[in-house]
């Protein structure tokens, strides 16, 4: 029961942090590469004992409702379908013998903080390297592209992992 | 057909990611077609209130910048509509008009969300159909050019900034009045803006005013746009290209007019009579 409402509270947290806190601060014209896309935090941190097809549809409706929000169509949408079709696979790769009780809460404690960083900065990677280049959808551009989602998957990097301290506390 | 359905079953999360997938970029295509109306965007009814209400909260810090703002505004709007008359002194003259109706009517809105950290900007305004906003009209803020409506629901609409991949329209170089164009392109941030299609041939400085042509019946002609600050010989033997500081502030952007051109549908449906005769 906790873990159900964990994850609504994440659902929330991430909507509003993004919508109301990320979208309003204010650095100048660094701010295209100082826009964290905090939300990615809900799939990430999912249990993992969550069905592939629930996490596609949950990636599918936090993206939906972040994508009326911004008017950008179903472009955050489409990243987080994307993280959420690989995560598996990224968590296959990081625990090859299946050490990991997939019902235990998932955190820097339990799986190990080296562990968790890799995980979260592929899934990061991955989420953000999708969202710009289908934002710019020109190749022409692409090292904006890289950059931006180097610096950007930093910030959100950051900004997951301050969460994970604080709810450890 | 019981492999066919095992073999479904084994990737039924790879259908479902496909499935939504295409649903996205339906969605992205349509958002980012202007003649296309989008499903879920900022004039929703739900996400409007949102951001009306956190508009209203925050609206309290800045008052009084914003009011400064349009008093500004008020007094420009002054001069220019008394300070010639009396500079010619020709107070008595009498202007006949000779077009009884009504070219251009101001609707006055507030901007309620803007967002400018990303390629596609969209901004949201607390205008709708109730108040006879409809897609492609113009928006002024004090300062300068700022938009035109895409989605109107019956409360809120959405707006396409000047910093968007997809804006443009015709601008002019004020002291010779001849046409650009306004784009804003991949090396421009949440203030400038390029021109491109300036002729070699004008002479173009530093610090000229850019504005509005009025040639696509969003904007009236002659509505500030921004100054130039660089000019570049990009455009091959005959063009140039003007890099431009806009007048509007899009982070502290509020209050601002929605034109209304009376005349926008006629001259569209002539102009586009023309390409199809050709």
């Amino acid at each position: 029961m906790v873990i159900y409402l964990q994850n609504i509270f994440r659902f929330f947290l991430a909507l509003f942090v993004q919508l109301l806190v990320i979208n309003w601060v204010d650095f100048g014209s660094a701010s295209p590469y100082i826009y964290p896309l905090f939300y990615v935090i809900f799939i990430i941190l999912l249990p993992l004992s969550t069905p592939r097809p629930l996490l596609i549809f949950l990636a599918f409706l936090q993206g939906i409702i972040i994508d009326a929000f911004m008017s950008t169509g179903g472009l955050h949408a489409s990243s987080l379908l994307t993280l959420a079709l690989l995560r598996p696979s990224i968590l296959r790769f990081l625990a090859p013998r299946e050490d990991i009780d997939i019902n235990r809460p998932f955190n820097s404690k339990y799986i190990g903080f080296r562990r968790f960083v890799t995980y979260l900065s592929l899934c990061i990677l991955i989420q953000h390297f999708w969202f710009f280049s289908v934002e710019f959808f020109k190749f022409s551009e692409l090292h904006i592209i890289i950059w931006k989602t180097l610096t950007n998957s930093f910030f959100t990097l950051l900004l997951i992992l301050i969460y994970d301290f604080v709810s450890q506390k | 057909m019981r492999n066919i359905l095992k073999i479904l079953q084994k990737y039924q999360h790879l259908v479902i990611f496909l499935f939504f997938q295409i649903i996205c970029f339906s969605l992205i295509l349509r958002q980012n077609d202007f003649h296309n109306s989008s499903i879920f965007n900022a004039s929703n009814h739900v996400v409007g209130s949102v951001y009306e209400q956190v508009d209203n909260a925050k609206s309290y810090i800045n008052l009084k910048e914003e009011n400064r703002r349009l008093n500004e505004e008020n007094a420009r709007l002054k001069t220019s509509l008394y300070g010639k008359d009396s500079a010619n002194n020709n107070k008595f003259l009498i202007h006949k008009d000779t077009l009884s109706r009504l070219h251009y009517k101001y609707i006055s809105g507030k901007i309620i969300n803007v967002f400018t950290k990303g390629e596609n900007n969209y901004l949201t305004l607390n205008l709708g159909k109730k108040h006879g906003i409809e897609p492609h009209m113009g928006i002024i803020g004090p300062y300068g050019i700022v938009g035109f409506t895409k989605d109107v629901s019956k409360n809120f609409s959405t707006v396409i900034p000047i910093i968007h991949r997809k804006f443009t329209i015709s601008v002019a170089h004020k002291k010779t009045n001849t046409t650009g164009l306004l784009q804003w392109q991949g090396n421009d941030n949440f203030n400038t803006a390029t021109v491109i299609n300036l002729p070699k041939y004008i002479t173009i400085k530093v610090g000229d005013t850019i504005t509005t042509k009025g040639f696509d019946g969003i904007f009236n002609a002659g509505e500030n746009v921004g100054y130039i600050t660089e000019v570049f010989a990009e455009g091959g033997d005959d063009y140039n290209t003007a890099k431009i500081f806009l007048f509007t502030d899009f982070r502290r952007i509020s209050n601002v007019k929605v034109i209304k051109n009376f005349y926008q549908k006629e001259q569209l449906e002539l102009e586009n009579n023309i390409e199809e005769n050709q």
